[in-house]
Parts: C-alpha cells; structure tokens; sequence
C-alpha cells in the first residue's frame, strides 16, 4: 500500500511539473468502437491532481483507522482509485462507462463495509440504484455516440439529444443533484474515512467533471438549467445542513451544497471559478471529514453538541478544524478564500439575474452554516480534556496544510496573486461574511420557519420509483408457468411475425411413405395431446409427437439430430416414469378468454413454425455450402454437424452448455424452494 | 430380482460402453458429446429404475454438481489451446493418433466437456427430484 502512496506521490510531481498533452489508445473491439484510450489534459490533470493529493493522505489515515475488516476495505479503495483515475481520464466513452460503473459498484460495497447493519445495506443499495443507474445514461450516450459518429472517442461526440440526455443522468446522479440529493446523505452510513474520500472529494465530483468534460457540446438552454439545478441544490441543501445536528450529516449536506455551486460554475462557464473552488473544497471538505473520524474514533459520536471544542482534542486536532473550518468560510488568506472571491467576481457579474441571486443566497447560507458550526464547537462549554493521539490526527491534519500552503504557490498555480486589491468583490465578501455571521450565530430561530420549505424538498420519489419497480415485477412475474408459457410464445410470435419474409409460392415438398408417416404421427400426437384427461396419456401424446419429428431427422439425413431427439424423448419418458406418481392431478382446462388467447397463440406459432420450415426449404443456403465445403478442410471432421458444434460455433456451445448448467443450478434452486 | 433390475445389469454396461463411442467416433460420423452425454445420463436413470435411489448414491463416489462443473471447467480449458499455440480462441489445435478414441485435440476435449457436463445435469436433475428431504 505504501508502494501505491509513493506511486500516486510521483505520478503528482509528475503532473505539476508535464504540460504536455499525453494521450494512448489501446484497440479493443474495433467494430464497435471500443478502444481503450486515455488522454491526460489540463483538466484531466487537474482531478488527478485532487484526487492524488487526497488518496496520499487517506489511505494511511484508513490503515490507522480501520482495526477490523482493514484489508477489505483497503483493497477495495485501491480498485475505486483504479476506477477513478480511469474514470478523468478515459477519452472513449464505453471506456468512461466502464470506470464510471466501477467507482459506482465500489461505492456499494464501501458504503456497505458495516453489512451487518440494516441501515447501511439500505444506503448502499440506494446509492447503487441511483448512482449505477444514472451510469446508463452514459451507455446511452454511447450508443447513440456510435450509431450517429461510428466512433466512441470524445472528439467525435457531438449535439444529439439522447447524447446530452445520457451524460445530464449520468452527472447528476453521481454529483447528487437536485432531485438526486437524497442518496449522498444516506451514503453517511460509511465509515468516516470511505466519506471523506468517496463522497466528499473524489466520486461525486465525477458528475461535474463530466459536465464540464462536455461543456462544449451542451447547448445552451441546458447550462442554464444546469446554473438552476445547481442553485436550488444548493440552497435546499445548505437549509438542511444549518438545522442539522449531526456534524457527518451536516458534512454531508454541505458537499451537496458545493457540488450545486461546482454544477452551476461549470453551467455559467466559469472555469477558473470551478477549478479553484474545486481544488479548496477537496482540501478543507476532506480534511473535515477526517478530522471529524479522529473525534467519532475518541468519542463514539459524531453529534455536534458531544464534539464540545475540538482543542480538548488537543492543539493539532483543534487548529486544523480551525483551519479547515476557516476555509469553508473563505476567510483569507486560505485556499477556500480565493475560491469564494472567484465565484463572487462571476456571480456580480449578473450574466443571469435569477439564479445569480439564488447563488449568492446559496453561498450567505453555506457561511452561516460554517459560522454556526464555529459557533457550536469553538465557542462551547465542555473543555473537558480528551487524550486523541495516534498516526490518524497527523494525517488527518496533513491534508489542511493544502489548504494553507496552497495560495503561497498560487502564481504558479492558478496565475493569481494573494491580493486581488480593493474593489466591489471584497466588499461584497466581506458583507457575505459579516451577514453570516449574524445568521450563523443570532438568528436560527427565524430560520426555524424555513424547515416547512423543506418538506417539499424530498418528494419520496425514490420510494415511489422503487414501489413502482415491485409493482411492476409482481404483474410481470405471476409465478405461474402457464402465464410465462404465454408471455414469452406470444413476444415471440410478435418479434418473429414482424422479421420472418412471407412464403415465396413454387417450392414443392416431395411426399414419400416416410415423410407421411412421419407427419401423421406429430399431427395424431398433437391434436390428441389436447383433449387428454390425464397427465400419463398427455406425456405419451406428446412423445409421439417428438417420434414423428425423429423420423423427419433421419429421413432428411441428420442423424445426429435424431438420435439427440430421441434420447431426450427416452430421458424424459423415464423421468416421468419415475416421478408420475407424486406429480399432483391435472388441473381442470382452463376457459373463456384465456383459452381463445391459447389457442391463438398456440396457433400463432404453428403458422410460424410452418412458415419457417417452408422458408428454410426455399433458402439458397450460402451456410450450408460453407459447412458443406470447410468441415473436413477446415475443422477435419466428417460429421458436419459435429464440427459445428464444437469447432465453428464452440464459443456458441459453450454459452449453451453454461446455461445449461445454470438450469440445472435452477432445477435444484426450485426443488429446495418446494 | 425384478425385471427391470435385470434388464439395467444387461443394458447399463452395453450403454457406457457405447456412451463413450458415440463421444470418441461423434467428430466424422453421429455421436458428439451431447449424445454421449445423454446416454450416459439415461443408463444413470436407468440404474434408478432397477436398483432405487439409495443404492446408486453410495455408489457413484462424486456429486452432481461436481461433475457438472467439472464438465465446464474441461471445455472452457480446452479454448485456451488455440491461444498458446499462437492461434484464435477456441481455434482446434490436433495431436496424436490413440487407437479407439482417434485424433487426440482440444476439440475433442472441448466434446468430453459436454459430454461430462450433459451427463452431469442429468443426474442433477435426477438426485435434486428424488431427494426427499433437500
């Protein structure tokens, strides 16, 4: 692991130090346009950077912090690392689906590490359903991408609606915004380190990453709704971080309130505001967040009111939540200030007046919060000493120093000095601060009344979507043979009618003894097997069906098939012979409209089948010659249907001969279940 | 002895036997390891039918599903060949001449996992209905 730590180290020397572009592409499935390529560009760089920065100094905090269950979890960050930096920096969009989903499914089992836990399972599974499911939409783009361009590769995506509908499910959902909001909280149920790491800094700025990735191809109308989303995401989530009383969650909510403000920027073009904003986030929000687990590890509560001041903790716990703390205030001269100053300077510019004044309501609220949260800890009664020393507090606070060693370096950075001098901006940020502060520290009862605005918030659509999925298998899955019997005969019937040519007029059948012997017996078999009163004779009926269609095999020179035909006829005989004692009696036929639909269907497919065998008859049989022509040239053997078998079409029987042990798998599943 | 007994201690020896030919002769005339496995499956159904349950559980050493996976895992190797020898998946890859079983090739071996696997879903569904207590 430490291998890994000064591998992701070097790899971020290396990217402070590259301007180069590196891009490499490794072909895969050519015809569909599936290459795995990667491109490392400024903005790819800039996740990486991010996301190397925060895993340097996570992943020695999560060796310290988890004492049970360690090599789990830390194995599966490594693989969500996998996913992520494929994720930024994949430039083909199945590529990108398939590292997206990986972070997704890795999200599941890390938010899920305590699985003993009903309330985490739950989580985990919603976090899956949306944010696997909203991964869709990047297969959607896919192959709208591929069916438009023929290419996979980002430079040919371009405008399509389906394209820019499957990235807009797809970003939203992972950044959790509005009306997605609601799993981010519920993903709290990890433990401390995977929230700080997954569900703070890294994966769920995957949606804005994405945003921003495609930027260009989004039209217009779209950025503005995205400037929306992101505001009503911020503002409905910063009420909720400002009466929360649990520090995690409030954490929680306050990252959805960033990822709003990041969504927004990125919707209003406002790059340099987002990349800073973004970088000042990842450091003080992940900090907290660990700092927070060095509280939860001392005193088993991660309730505002038990932390008391964080300098009982002693003096590096304490002055790095300080610190931290005073980033998310954007008070300077710290890295979250110069994030807040960008965002101020876009905002004044009122490009959009509506959502430029739900934004700037959207970031007063975040410094109330932050003074609110100041105010609770630092101002609190209980001094009462708690030793918390161990590797963790170092580690933990490392990752603020970002946020204080960052802006000396930010000429080189991000081409800005530490002072912008004294114009409208400052002014406004200094009133922002000062306005929070009376919100934040007097005047939570008045915003008590806002709860109500709340519960409009969360339209219990998950629960609705999830109600409507059982629903929906309950009517599809009646678990009754005879309703699958129908459903599927009559999908095919309607997929079949609808491909199979019409009979060309002109193709004769000879008639020979065999062949009407043959079709009498199937013809006496089938009409028979369905005015039977018992199971013995129905089985028997059907058997001769299948004997007359033996004799066609063999009378039409496939031997093999009719050999197979009637050992499966014999195997099942013997079965039924074996079991037709304990099988229960036949049910009654069944009536009314349900027997017109049988018989249609039963018809339908006889029509079918018919057509098909007449069709195959009047085929010139390009195939067939093949296989005639290659089986002992190609695969050495004489018995064409052999060679098919197992050498032309293995891969294909070997699919089969997996199903059939799958149903085999099923035969034993459905006994135990009887 | 019942009739049936008596009639599976004929039979069953003669259906192994021609089990296997059918598998080994399958690649140039009928056979395969479908039938094959078939058969072999069948002279199992059989040997309930004469001897009952009980008996032919302690007997065969190995379980259904064992045999089943065993079968998979036999073809699945078999497409590996073609790769070492510098060819596509699942491409046949031929040896040497054995007297009875003919041209020893992946291929073959990819039909001896049928064969395996078929015999061996029968008897899974065999056992899993005459169990009565599962």
């Amino acid at each position: 692991m430490f291998l890994a730590i000064l591998g992701v180290l070097l790899g971020i020397l290396n990217l402070y130090l590259s301007t180069v572009e590196l891009s490499i592409t490794i072909p895969w499935v050519d015809i569909m346009g599936f290459n795995f390529s990667f491109t490392i560009d400024p903005l790819s760089q800039l996740f990486l950077i991010a996301i190397g920065s925060v895993t340097v100094f996570l992943f020695p905090y999560a060796y310290f912090y988890f004492k049970e269950r360690r090599n789990r979890t830390l194995g599966i960050l490594i693989v969500f690392l996998l996913g992520m930096m494929g994720s930024v920096t994949s430039s083909n969009l199945l590529c990108l689906f398939l590292f997206w989903e990986l972070t997704s499914l890795t999200s599941f089992l890390l938010i899920g590490t305590d699985y003993k836990s009903l309330v985490a399972r739950k989580a985990a599974m919603t976090a899956l359903i949306v944010t696997g499911g909203g991964g869709v939409g990047l297969l959607v783009a896919s192959i709208s991408s591929f069916l438009v361009s023929g290419s996979l590769e980002f430079e040919a995506v371009a405008y399509n609606p389906y394209i820019v509908s499957g990235i807009l499910l797809a970003a939203l959902t992972k950044s959790a915004q509005f009306p997605f909001q609601f799993w981010l909280s519920g993903a709290m149920a990890a433990p401390t380190p995977i929230s700080a790491y997954l569900h703070s800094a890294t994966m769920v700025k995957l949606g804005v990453y994405l945003l921003w990735r495609f930027n260009t191809i989004l039209p217009s109308a779209v950025l503005d709704g995205l400037v929306v989303i992101g505001a009503i995401t911020l503002i409905i989530t910063s009420l909720r971080a400002f009466f929360e009383e649990d520090f995690k969650k409030l954490l929680a909510y306050t990252t959805t309130a960033a990822l709003g403000l990041l969504v927004s920027l990125v919707g209003k073009n406002a790059f340099d505001a987002a990349a800073v904003f973004f970088t000042a986030h990842v450091f003080y929000k992940g900090a907290l967040f660990m700092l927070l687990g060095c509280f939860y590890l001392s005193i088993k509560s991660t309730k505002l009111s038990d932390i008391g001041s964080p300098f009982r903790f002693g003096f590096i716990l304490g002055s790095a939540t300080l610190i931290s703390l005073l980033s998310l205030l954007g008070v300077p001269p710290i890295l979250g200030f110069f994030g807040k100053e960008f965002i101020l300077k876009d905002i004044l510019k009122f490009n959009f007046i509506l959502a430029d004044y739900l934004l700037l309501v959207g970031v007063l609220l975040t410094v109330a919060v932050g003074f609110r949260v100041f105010k609770i800890l630092f101002l609190s009664k209980n001094k009462e000493l708690i030793r918390a020393f161990s590797p963790i507090v170092f580690t933990a606070s490392a990752l603020t120093i970002g946020s204080v060693t960052a802006p000396l370096f930010s000429k080189q950075l991000f081409g800005f000095g530490l002072w912008f001098g004294f114009d409208y901006v400052v002014v406004v940020s200094i009133a922002i601060l000062i306005l929070g502060w009376m919100i934040g520290f007097y005047s939570s009862p008045i915003f008590k009344s806002l709860t109500l605005v709340l519960s409009f918030e969360n339209l219990g659509l998950f629960e609705k979507f999830l109600a409507l999925c059982k629903k929906a298998s309950h009517s599809l899955q009646p678990e009754r043979t005879s309703s699958y019997l129908r459903a599927t005969f009559l999908g095919v019937l309607i997929i079949l009618f609808s491909q199979i040519p019409l009979p060309k007029a002109g193709h004769s059948l000879e008639l020979s003894v065999p062949i009407v012997l043959a079709s009498s017996l199937v013809f006496v078999g089938a009409i028979a097997s369905c005015f039977v009163t018992s199971r013995i004779s129905s089985i028997l009926m059907v058997s001769l069906t299948g004997l007359g269609v033996t004799l066609f095999f063999a009378q039409f020179g496939a031997p093999d098939l009719a050999i197979t035909q009637v050992l499966v006829e014999a195997v099942t005989l013997l079965l039924f012979a074996l079991f037709i004692s304990r099988l229960p009696a036949m049910r009654p036929k069944v009536r009314g409209t349900k027997q017109i639909w049988n018989i249609g269907i039963a018809l339908g497919i006889g029509a079918l089948m018919t057509i098909g065998v007449y069709n195959a008859g009047n085929n010139d049989r390009p195939l067939q010659n093949f296989f005639f022509d290659s089986a002992y040239s190609r695969a050495f053997g004489e018995n064409v249907v052999n060679t098919i078998l197992v050498d032309f079409r293995a891969l294909d029987t070997f699919g089969e001969i997996t199903v059939l042990a799958l149903a085999a798998l099923g035969v034993h599943a459905l006994r135990r279940s009887l | 002895m019942s009739f049936v007994a008596l009639a599976s201690r004929v039979i069953i020896p003669l259906q192994i036997f021609l089990a296997f030919f059918f598998l080994f002769r399958g690649h140039n005339l009928p056979g395969g390891g479908f039938i094959g496995g078939l058969l072999l499956g069948l002279s199992l159904v059989l040997a309930l039918l004469g001897f009952g349950f009980q008996r032919i559980k302690e007997a065969i050493p190995f379980e259904p599903s064992t045999v089943i996976g065993i079968g998979l895992f036999t073809a699945g190797i078999s497409s590996f060949f073609g790769p070492l020898f510098g060819k596509g998946i699942f491409t046949g890859v031929w040896g040497s001449t054995v007297p009875f079983i003919g041209k020893l090739s992946s291929v073959l071996l990819f039909d001896v996992g049928v064969f395996l696997l078929v015999a061996g879903i029968v008897m899974k569904v065999v056992y899993s209905l005459m169990e009565e207590e599962c």
